[in-house]
């Protein structure tokens, strides 16, 4: 009987992981920090903007900066390539982005504006041509 | 009754480390322009900048019947005596189809009277160029002879000048 009875609390919890209804886990938004990533001194505004490298050689750099909105102290902050067109090489801070989520800071203060730096580097072996790729920014609360 | 406790313990951790995330666009544009540069690598006499676009080859005093500069050699005439070196002048390319160049040289400034600059067994002057090639190849170092004639009836006075190379992708 005992057996038996460990036996059904473990099924108890196994069910939801495996298809069964889920119970109702105590995550609620109210919960959850707001949180926006907000471009600074760069072209449009919002979570949504551009940098113009202009006409270019070699090594460009831009200084932008970051605001995180939200309640949270702290934030970590990470982007990567979400679009590539390979004829440059796009480095934030000093760190090369590929198409994987690169950590940029852990520990970004959320409410201030923070600086960085984005350096687009072009091989020589590049024929000359516009180039055009997105950086993909993703914050989370700590 | 343990395992129970315990479950619904991590449940609420879990609750309370929940993050919450945003996320962004910066998209990147620009538009690469080709280029090319120029080096002068070496050359005679004693130099400094070299590896720039700016050297500086200093002979010291020179005169026919004394020694040779650094990186020089000394060849008298019967009536004249040439200082004989070279330049080494690299040419680098990026984002450019072009597969090479010309290079063509030319004097900063009048020449002292009875002094006569060369390169390449050409005479230099500072009112045009002067083709040292028109096929230089991007990448590696060009040596280029240099002779500098002095008459013998030149004047003792500075011969300072300057020679400008001008790299043209083709």
């Amino acid at each position: 009987m005992k057996t038996l009875l460990r036996l059904t609390l473990a099924m108890i919890f196994m069910l939801p992981a495996f298809g069964g209804r889920r119970p109702v886990v105590a995550v609620s938004l109210a919960e959850q920090d707001d949180v926006k990533i907000v471009f600074v001194g760069v072209t449009g505004s919002g979570s949504d903007a551009m940098v113009d490298a202009g006409t270019m050689s070699k090594v460009t750099r831009r200084v932008f900066g970051i605001r995180i909105e939200g309640t949270a102290a702290t934030a970590t902050l990470r982007a990567f390539l979400e679009s590539h067109d390979g004829r440059s090489v796009i480095r934030i801070d000093g760190i090369a982005l590929t198409t994987v989520p690169a950590l940029i800071d852990a520990q970004l203060p959320v409410g201030k504006v923070t600086t960085h730096t984005i350096e687009i580097e072009v091989p020589a072996s590049v024929p000359e041509g516009t180039i055009a790729s997105a950086v993909r920014w993703e914050v989370a609360t700590n | 009754m343990k395992k129970i406790v315990l479950a619904i313990a991590i449940l609420s951790f879990a609750s309370i480390a929940s993050a919450a995330t945003s996320s962004g666009t910066l998209t990147v544009t620009g538009t690469i322009e080709s280029s090319i540069s120029l080096t002068v690598e070496s050359a005679g006499g004693t130099t400094s900048g070299t590896g720039t676009a700016a050297a500086t080859s200093a002979l010291g005093s020179i005169s026919k019947y004394g020694s040779a500069p650094t990186g020089f050699t000394l060849a008298r005439g019967a009536s004249n005596w040439t200082l004989s070196s070279t330049v080494g002048v690299k040419v680098d390319k990026a984002n450019l189809t072009s597969t090479d160049y010309t290079l063509t040289a030319q004097l900063g400034g009048a020449p002292a009277s009875g002094v006569t600059w060369k390169l390449n067994g050409s005479t230099l002057s500072d009112s045009a160029a002067t083709t040292l090639t028109s096929t230089g190849t991007y990448g590696s170092t060009g040596s280029y002879s240099w002779d500098i004639v002095v008459a013998d009836s030149a004047a003792a006075a500075a011969i300072d000048n300057t020679i400008d190379f001008t790299a043209t992708s083709n």
